[in-house]
């Protein structure tokens, strides 16, 4: 590069390291200085001197007031947690605030309605459950050989009778006062033959919110195959054969 | 907390130690305060940038990185762009005076053997002050007010070759004074 073709931007460098060039020759001299090891090392020594004014200032102490005044002004530090919500908050308007607001509270207002709508649907399966049970009550109370058998409870202030046609393969059982089970636990109902042998007739729970529990139980064969039904607590999902303590048991 | 070095006490501001901050603070108010007088030129106005500098080294200590050089010259550099920021804020444009006598200034500053580097800042100062007075105005003008060329031409209503030419002139001198050390 020539001396001519040089000149004009190693004499823009003091100005350029003091901060003083106009931003148009700034940036010809930045580009410059991107080729230019010469005007480089020019620009370090300048700014070496640049760096020095910044020093020296003389230094002058400050009333004895801005230290007390600092001392007092220290931002009280705040958990991260206080500075995330209320740094965020702060940083609105109250524009943004109010609509932030309204979608915080609708988001809340659904949550709430669909936890309302999922234990509605969870009744409308209990309540629907027992119509059904007591619809098939109903229907054998019709029968002119249905019978209403007196439950043996093998549990403290359990109740209960059984409606059952026996050339029908269908009962009824009704039960006050069974106790709430663990949810690692089911009732179990059994038909129990003549040689002693256990047929699972389903699986049922108590319901809580009602009085008595109503359990519809289905056999493969009329009932006049049994001699007996028994009901004992198994684990959830039932066993293929009763394991757990007895509740009931009537003779058919 | 005397015996600390700076890099150490600026870790303990940034892990919100108050006695840290102090000790850093009087340590370098005096450095501040001078330099934010010079460019702002009164001392209330010096004083509510002093505090800004030392709230923002507060709030940001954790961005220091001692690898990438001292934390005095990162302090200043903060103090100046707050006073330079304050000054556009407020346009103002004050007249640099020439009052202030050297040897009164001095009368705080460490002796000038204390380190080699108090000594050439020192020396460079007494430098500004012997420039001719038309290249010191435009180099302080453009140091301490952050003027660019052309403002300082129009503030100082001067042809801008006229303010290149005398304040390339000035810096070359400054540059002889601190290469002479």
């Amino acid at each position: 590069m020539s001396h001519d073709e040089h000149a004009p931007f190693i004499e823009n460098i003091p100005a350029y390291a003091i901060g003083a060039l106009d931003a148009e020759e700034s940036t010809a001299l930045e580009f410059h200085l991107q080729t230019c090891a010469l005007c480089r090392t020019e620009l370090a020594e300048y700014r070496s001197v640049t760096n020095g004014l910044l020093h020296a200032a003389p230094p002058k102490a400050p009333s004895p007031m801005l230290r007390r005044k600092l001392a007092s002004r220290l931002p009280t530090r705040q958990s991260w947690t206080h500075n995330l919500v209320f740094g965020f908050f702060s940083q609105l308007s109250l524009r943004q605030f109010v609509t932030t607001a309204l979608l915080v509270i609708l988001l809340f207002s659904n949550l709430y309605s669909s936890l309302q709508i999922r234990d509605l649907k969870q009744q409308q399966i209990i309540l629907n459950e027992r119509l059904s049970n007591e619809q098939s009550a109903l229907a054998m109370l019709a029968y002119p050989g249905t019978q209403a058998l007196t439950i043996k409870a093998d549990v403290q202030d359990l109740t209960g009778s059984l409606l059952v046609d026996k050339t029908q393969n269908t009962a009824v059982l009704f039960l006050w006062d069974l106790p709430n089970l663990e949810t690692t636990q089911t009732y179990q109902v059994w038909l129990i033959d003549v040689n002693g042998k256990r047929i699972s007739g389903g699986l049922f729970t108590a319901v809580a919110t009602q009085d008595y529990t109503t359990v519809t139980i289905q056999s493969p064969i009329a009932m006049n195959n049994f001699v007996g039904i028994g009901v004992t607590i198994e684990p959830q999902g039932g066993s293929e054969g009763p394991t757990g303590p007895r509740v009931l048991i009537v003779n058919l | 907390m005397a015996n600390f070095d700076d890099a150490e006490l600026v870790a303990g501001v940034a892990k919100d130690d108050e006695r840290a901050f102090l000790a850093l603070y009087d340590r370098y108010a005096s450095r501040v305060y001078g330099m934010t007088l010079l460019i702002l030129g009164t001392p209330q106005l010096a004083e509510e940038v002093t505090q800004d500098t030392f709230l923002r080294l507060w709030s940001r200590a954790r961005q220091y990185m001692a690898e990438r050089g001292p934390f005095l010259p990162w302090l200043l550099t903060i103090a100046r762009r707050i006073a330079l920021d304050r000054i556009r804020l407020e346009a103002r444009r004050p007249s640099l005076n020439d009052s202030n006598d050297p040897e009164l200034i001095w009368q705080n500053m460490p002796d000038a053997e204390t380190t080699t580097e108090e000594a050439r800042w020192r020396s460079l100062f007494f430098a500004v002050q012997s420039l001719h007075p038309d290249q010191r105005k435009v180099i302080e003008l453009a140091y301490y007010q952050g003027l660019s060329q052309s403002e300082i031409a129009e503030v100082l209503g001067l042809p801008l070759g006229t303010v290149k030419t005398r304040l390339r002139a000035g810096m070359e001198k400054l540059r002889e004074v601190w290469n002479e050390k």
